[in-house]
């Protein structure tokens, strides 16, 4: 056991599958993302963007950075962003208000639910991951814990 | 205003191009056809044809068999790995020069660019190093006002900034009634600007694969997916 003590941050690096997308804070403000080959950029942007909203980045009823802008930002083709915005919208995330922009939804109870839904889900891969490792629930418990008192 | 009635009415391609240099046999029945703006990708190896071709959409090589969907080259830009610029022309002079030619050429939006980069307006042109040389003429074709640019290895000979530069004009300007199609073997600079690719090898052109659908279909990254299957042809 006292090997793997201290050693529970690597192995969960290495388990964990949770989406990482990486922030680098280049000169001055601008970020830069590091996008995995092998998923489609769509994807990756529609889970920043949730994670930008589930983790309160972005406020019930903030504006959102036009396609353009944002597009530059993470140097990818504008149609892609677009896409990823229509595909929030559909899951009413977001909201386009006439020719103001696209914003945040308002509904904090619709978001509220919506970020519990994507965690259980994020979670439950999680799991599924650990369990392929021969993690049972109690362990990940455990694990958790050290981390939290870290 | 021949470019703002152009707009929006993409149809370009070309059908059965057969080219060869003596025995060499170059594009062999190369056909492709695209309707929409937006940016496209043709990766090949070297000496897959990939300038040969564009020279021919270009109208700059007339000499070939096949056809081409468009005619109409004035409304074309492109930007050649060969200069053609005069010997004794400054950048200035150019700019005027083709201003007066060509309805649309952004000449402020190029001297900004210019400007931002540090190249001084009165360099002649052939003093430029070739990488600015190459930007310089990117930025000419981009700003050209034309429906369709063709950008030959756009960032052959480019710094870190100036690949940055193509790159975010690249995304400021894209929208679906203009149509950049660009050579390239350096995949990964353009894996996520493109909206699609084709692949030239053997002298034809693949299918047009759609960047998003080929990623999510085979989990894999374009370069890779583009190293698969030209490696695949080669066999």
């Amino acid at each position: 056991m006292k090997s793997f003590k201290g050693r529970a941050p690597v192995f969960l690096a290495h388990c964990c599958i949770i989406r990482v997308i990486q922030y680098r804070k280049n000169k001055g403000d601008i970020f830069v993302l590091e996008f995995k080959n092998n998923e489609t950029i769509l994807s990756q942007i529609i889970s920043l963007m949730k994670k930008e909203i589930f983790g309160g980045r972005l406020v019930a009823g903030q504006k959102i950075k036009p396609i353009r802008e944002f597009a530059a930002e993470l140097s990818v083709n504008p149609n892609t962003v677009a896409k990823a915005y229509s595909a929030l919208e559909e899951e009413r995330l977001i909201v386009t208000d006439g020719t103001l922009g696209k914003f945040v939804t308002q509904n904090r109870e619709y978001l509220m639910k919506k970020r519990e839904e994507y965690l259980l889900g994020e979670a439950e891969e999680f799991m599924e991951e650990m369990e392929k490792c021969g993690v049972g629930k109690e362990e990940v418990v455990w694990l958790m814990k050290k981390i939290a008192e870290k | 205003m021949a470019y703002e009635e152009n707009r929006g009415k993409i149809n370009f391609g070309g059908e059965l191009i057969y080219k060869r240099y003596g025995k060499k046999t170059v594009l062999n029945n190369a056909s492709f056809r695209i309707e929409r703006g937006g940016i496209v990708g043709i990766f090949g190896l070297n000496g897959a044809g990939k300038t040969t071709l564009l020279n021919i959409l270009s109208g700059l090589d007339g000499n070939f068999k096949g056809s081409l969907l468009k005619t109409d080259f004035t409304d074309v830009a492109y930007a050649s790995q060969k200069d053609f610029f005069p010997p004794d022309m400054r950048i200035k002079d150019y700019l005027n020069f083709e201003a007066t030619f060509s309805e649309g050429f952004d000449k402020e939006k190029i001297r900004g660019k210019l400007a931002a980069a540090k190249i001084s307006e009165k360099s002649f042109i052939f003093s430029l190093s070739s990488g600015l040389k190459q930007y310089f003429k990117f930025l000419s074709a981009v700003f050209g006002g034309k429906s369709v640019v063709l950008l030959d290895e756009p960032f052959s000979n480019l710094d870190v900034n100036l690949r940055g530069e193509v790159v975010n004009t690249l995304i400021d300007l894209t929208d679906e009634n203009r149509l950049f199609l660009i050579t390239t073997h350096e995949i990964k600079e353009l894996e996520r600007l493109i909206d699609g690719f084709f692949i030239l090898s053997g002298g034809a052109l693949s299918e047009y694969y759609d960047a998003e659908e080929i990623v999510g279909k085979s989990g894999k990254s374009v370069e890779e997916f583009y190293r698969e299957t030209v490696n695949e042809k080669n066999i």
